[in-house]
């Protein structure tokens, strides 16, 4: 299996995260926080990282994803737990 | 069976153990009133919304009455729906609960709440997992009502949820690291269930759930307390 690209996982990322943050892909982009900005809590954290997981096969490091607070902070971590980026 | 994580702990395995005791040791004294309706409501839920997830709420200071309803009953919850796994946190009220649970043979569901990660890793296995569930909306506090976390969980798991309430004329409120009512021996247990809410309605926050549960403890308190005793809703916050 080819790596995506890293466009490519920033746009599937932040339409998942449109999704579970029931939120248009501009506002998950221009979000420094997630938490503070978007609402995000421990459910719908919990919800991303299985959408997250479930598009790419993986699985995120657990320490790791409790400190994701960002859309660039999640997709480095796809992109080093899918071994780098194509 | 208990998931994941450590065992609950000396303390919590002791004061368990001696709630277990005394839940066996009572649980032959007692009536228990709606134990067969409680069943026939729970199979109705689960008929009615088949291959959701079936999660009984109930106040923490159901559970007491809750395990000696069981006993005495010999499965209270579980027909129709599959063997129930009891959510319990790591805080030392949930590790207590867990213990004894543990000890009257039910399945426990550890729910780890201290640590973000494990927090996110534990909510990801129960919104994945199909299994029923029960869980008392309150254990955090503020005691009698439903935290924000949980109509969350259920629209997440597009569950279906089931408000039980278990209610006993005569016990001892105990209020330690949780709200606890211990019944007393000879008591007249009631069991109420009331109507299902599915996850796709749970978008309206925590509100129809707290209605739905103060419904439940009102019709359970009627049942136990006779009509005279019991009022508006929440009146059992005053026994």
């Amino acid at each position: 299996m080819s790596l995506p690209a890293a466009v490519d996982l920033d746009a599937t990322i932040a339409r998942l995260a449109a999704v579970e943050f029931k939120t248009d892909e501009a506002r998950v982009r221009s979000a420094k926080s997630f938490r503070g900005e978007i609402g995000m809590d421990s459910i719908s954290a919990a919800n991303l990282l299985f959408a997250v997981e479930e598009e790419y096969g993986i699985e995120l490091d657990a320490e790791e994803v409790a400190r994701l607070d960002s859309l660039a902070e999640l997709v480095a971590a796809v992109g080093r737990a899918l071994g780098g980026l194509a | 069976m208990s998931t994941p994580g450590p065992g609950p702990g000396p303390l919590a395995t002791v004061a368990g153990a001696l709630l277990a005791a005394r839940v066996r040791s009572i649980a032959g004294s007692v009536e228990v009133l709606g134990a067969a309706g409680a069943r026939s409501r729970i199979e109705e839920a689960r008929a009615s919304f088949p291959g959701r997830k079936l999660v009984l709420f109930y106040w923490i200071e159901d559970v007491l009455p809750m395990m000696v309803a069981d006993v005495h009953a010999g499965g209270l919850l579980d027909a129709g729906a599959g063997e129930i796994r009891f959510a319990c946190d790591d805080s030392l009220g949930g590790r207590v609960a867990e213990s004894l649970l543990s000890r009257l043979g039910r399945r426990t569901l550890l729910l780890r709440w201290r640590r973000p990660a494990e927090r996110i890793r534990d909510l990801q296995r129960i919104l994945r997992s199909k299994e029923p569930m029960g869980i008392a909306v309150d254990g955090h506090g503020p005691y009698g009502r439903v935290g924000d976390a949980f109509p969350r969980m259920v629209e997440s798991a597009g569950a279906c949820a089931v408000p039980v309430a278990v209610v006993a004329d005569r016990a001892t409120r105990v209020r330690a690291r949780a709200l606890l009512a211990v019944p007393r021996r000879g008591a007249r247990i009631a069991v109420a269930v009331g109507p299902p809410i599915v996850g796709d309605a749970a978008s309206g926050g925590a509100a129809p759930f707290q209605s739905a549960l103060e419904a439940a403890r009102d019709a359970a308190a009627r049942d136990a307390l006779g009509a005279a005793a019991c009022g508006a809703s929440g009146s059992l916050a005053r026994w």
